[in-house]
């Protein structure tokens, strides 16, 4: 679907190369593949200064790690002694099975396979006289070390979280997890990326059809390339019709792995440091580690405490809005006249400010979250209290719509997801142009639209409003809304359909 | 589409279209605009005249109307004037000498709109004449209230006070210089 000028004809295939690079393998096919690539390097040895004897090493500069590639590949090829009195086919042979000093010397027999190797920081062994090479797995292993969980942290928690390699955050999981059960299944997404997927999963505790599920819609996605959250997020959920997240994510290890012990599916993409956690439900997102952490009894009054900021940020300006305009009869007299006085020369309307000012604070939001921080921070102070406080002494905005909209900014900030935050307050709005526009009535319409809109969200088969709306009629268990001691969390949740649901004695 | 897709869609495209309906005839009104009556005059039983008086942002406004009981009186004066008086923050009732109190605070009592928490006062004169006549009545009967020489009850304590006490004792009004004072108390007895 376009806009703009003439409508465009309609079907563009988009079919897939396959092999992408026909021919023998040889060292013309690969520098026809990586032309014009300043960083693809081609170097010709002998073994074992044998002139007879000729290899090509072939590999992409900052991809391979130069001190292994040296020590470990290229100095036994020029001075392994044996290899000068070996015929070249033995040569090769005793190359591939431990001649080299790699743990991981494969056979490479097509151009693909070369090109692929090559790219994922290999280096390509050509040996020209007898047609065949060899890959050598010695990819550069520099990444940014594990540091903080920034966004989600918690005070008795662990204090690492996911990077940008891939290797990297299995490892996090699998020292946590150490169970030959933990299943790390991998999948080639994106025709130009090439991004390593993970699907990570407990053997015998996910659901599994959850599994299958996302094992195909991961080996669907046919597309250039997976560079975001967004790209993954966009493929594999249910249905892009709404604003709320289908998944949790995370960049806390050992959430994704209370997860998997939950009998979720986590999913881990190279090149992104968050972990995804689903199937995902509305009180998913409403959870944060701290919550397991914390005494049991703390844990839920701030899970309360949470779900009633969330309630006052959806309602609390549209409830503002509606009673100002249609039912003055709710506000109490000291309160209305504050109000009124406060709104004298105020020359706007209720609606028209609210709306003014819930989009002024999502401006003010973003402008701080596009900056670096402490420019950002410098930003918020000077939008929210300088102009805030400006905009109120000019008369130009009334105070008690400045505090309702502040207040109903600061509770959004309770939710722990940003991503239900940002449909949270998406929604505000709309609830808040009801509560403008037929007062109680109206709220009540958008409060009954959000939740039927709800309601018919699914995340792999697990209704969204789980635990609140129980799909199946089948009994909630307490934990699943609220935390309980851990000795009574005897069973995992029954909406995740576990196939093995008692997790402790 | 399927067929459950076209009901979501016609389910949410009805709930729009009663939003739209609705703000189309629900008549909103800024706060501003509103003239909240804050001291109500009553006289007579039947027919009741009612005296509202209120501040505007344009200036006191004061006006009257007459219904069978205090209900007609109200929907009255309601329908008059329809975009700008709101009676349910009446804060102070004032009943005139002809009024009937223990019947005048039942049928107030038993209109939700009213509020308990409404002062009762009594009046030497008529009401109206007193509340239309007085300087910020609503005001002034505030100041009473917390430094006046007797204390007003409220609507639901007058109204218990006559159910189980069989009486109840109300400051009486009258105007000096356009001022309310506290002339008197009386006792009305419960019939």
């Amino acid at each position: 679907m376009g806009i703009f000028g003439r409508r465009r004809a309609p079907g563009h295939p988009h079919p897939r190369q396959e092999p992408i690079f026909g021919g023998p393998l040889c060292r013309e096919a690969l520098e026809g593949a990586f032309v014009n690539c300043a960083d693809f390097k081609v170097r010709t040895l002998t073994l074992a200064g044998d002139p007879q004897k000729e290899v090509v090493v072939c590999g992409v500069e900052g991809m391979v790690r130069t001190e292994r590639a040296n020590d470990y590949v290229l100095r036994p090829l020029a001075q392994d002694p044996a290899l000068a009195a070996l015929p070249l086919e033995e040569g090769y042979r005793r190359l591939a099975e431990g001649g080299i000093y790699n743990w991981s010397v494969t056979p490479v027999e097509t151009t693909d396979q070369a090109v692929f190797m090559l790219l994922d920081g290999g280096l390509v062994l050509l040996f020209p006289a007898l047609g065949k090479a060899l890959g050598c797995a010695v990819a550069t292993e520099e990444k940014r070390s594990v540091s903080d969980p920034e966004d989600e942290p918690a005070v008795k928690a662990a204090k690492d979280s996911f990077v940008e390699s891939l290797r990297t955050n299995t490892s996090l999981v699998r020292r946590r997890l150490r169970s030959v059960s933990l299943r790390v299944e991998e999948e080639i997404v994106g025709r130009q990326s090439r991004t390593p997927v993970d699907l990570l999963y407990l053997d015998g505790i996910a659901d599994p059809n959850t599994v299958s599920e996302v094992r195909r819609r991961l080996g669907e996605m046919d597309i250039d390339g997976v560079l975001d959250a967004g790209h993954l997020e966009q493929y594999l959920c249910d249905t892009l019709a709404t604003p709320f997240p289908q998944f949790l994510s995370t960049q806390r290890p050992d959430r994704l792995c209370a997860n998997l012990l939950a009998g979720r599916v986590g999913i881990l993409v190279d090149g992104i440091a968050v972990s995804f956690v689903l199937p995902g439900a509305l009180s998913l997102f409403l959870t944060a580690e701290q919550d397991r952490t914390d005494n049991w009894m703390v844990s839920i009054g701030v899970t309360t405490l949470r779900y009633g900021a969330l309630l006052l940020t959806l309602f609390l300006p549209a409830l503002y809005v509606a009673a100002v305009l249609f039912h003055p009869e709710m506000i109490p007299l000291a309160l209305a006249e504050s109000i009124i006085t406060a709104k004298e020369d105020v020359p706007f309307g209720a609606l028209f400010e609210a709306i003014v000012l819930l989009l002024a604070f999502e401006i003010i939001q973003e402008a701080g979250l596009r900056l670096p921080s402490n420019l950002g921070q410098t930003v918020s102070i000077l939008g929210g209290l300088v102009v805030g406080s400006a905009a109120v002494e000019a008369k130009i905005i009334s105070p008690a719509v400045l505090i309702v909209v502040a207040a109903a900014g600061i509770a959004g900030y309770t939710v722990p997801s940003q991503d239900l935050a940002g449909a949270v307050r998406l929604w505000r709005l709309l609830l808040t142009l009801a509560g403008g526009t037929a007062g109680l009535l109206g709220v009540s319409i958008a409060g009954v639209m959000l939740v039927g809109h709800l309601a018919g969200l699914t995340s792999f088969g697990v209704p969204y409003l789980t635990p609140f709306a129980a799909a199946s009629g089948e009994q909630v268990e307490r934990h699943e809304l609220f935390r309980v001691p851990f000795p009574a969390v005897k069973l995992r949740p029954a909406s995740l359909r576990t196939k093995n649901r008692r997790n402790q004695r | 589409m399927k067929a459950g897709r076209w009901l979501d869609a016609l389910i949410f495209i009805s709930l729009l279209a009663a939003l739209w309906v609705l703000g189309r005839n629900a008549g909103g009104r800024e706060l501003t605009d509103v003239t909240l009556v804050q001291t109500l005059g009553v006289d007579g039983s039947g027919p009741v005249t009612l005296t509202a008086t209120g501040e505007a942002e344009a200036g006191p406004v004061c006006r009257t109307a007459r219904g069978q009981d205090i209900v007609h009186a109200r929907s009255a004066m309601t329908l008059a004037d329809p975009t700008r008086l709101e009676l349910t923050h009446i804060a102070q009732l004032v009943l005139g000498p002809e009024t009937p109190v223990e019947e005048t605070l039942w049928q107030a009592l038993l209109n939700r709109k009213s509020g308990c928490n409404a002062t009762i006062w009594l009046s030497r004169g008529p009401a109206g004449a007193l509340v239309a006549g007085a300087e910020q009545p609503f005001r002034r009967l505030r100041t009473l209230e917390e430094s006046g020489p007797v204390t007003a009850p409220t609507l639901l304590e007058a109204a218990w006070a006559l159910a189980e006490e069989g009486r109840v004792d109300l400051p009486v009004l009258a105007l000096e210089d356009g001022v309310l004072q506290v002339v008197d108390v009386a006792t009305v007895e419960g019939g």
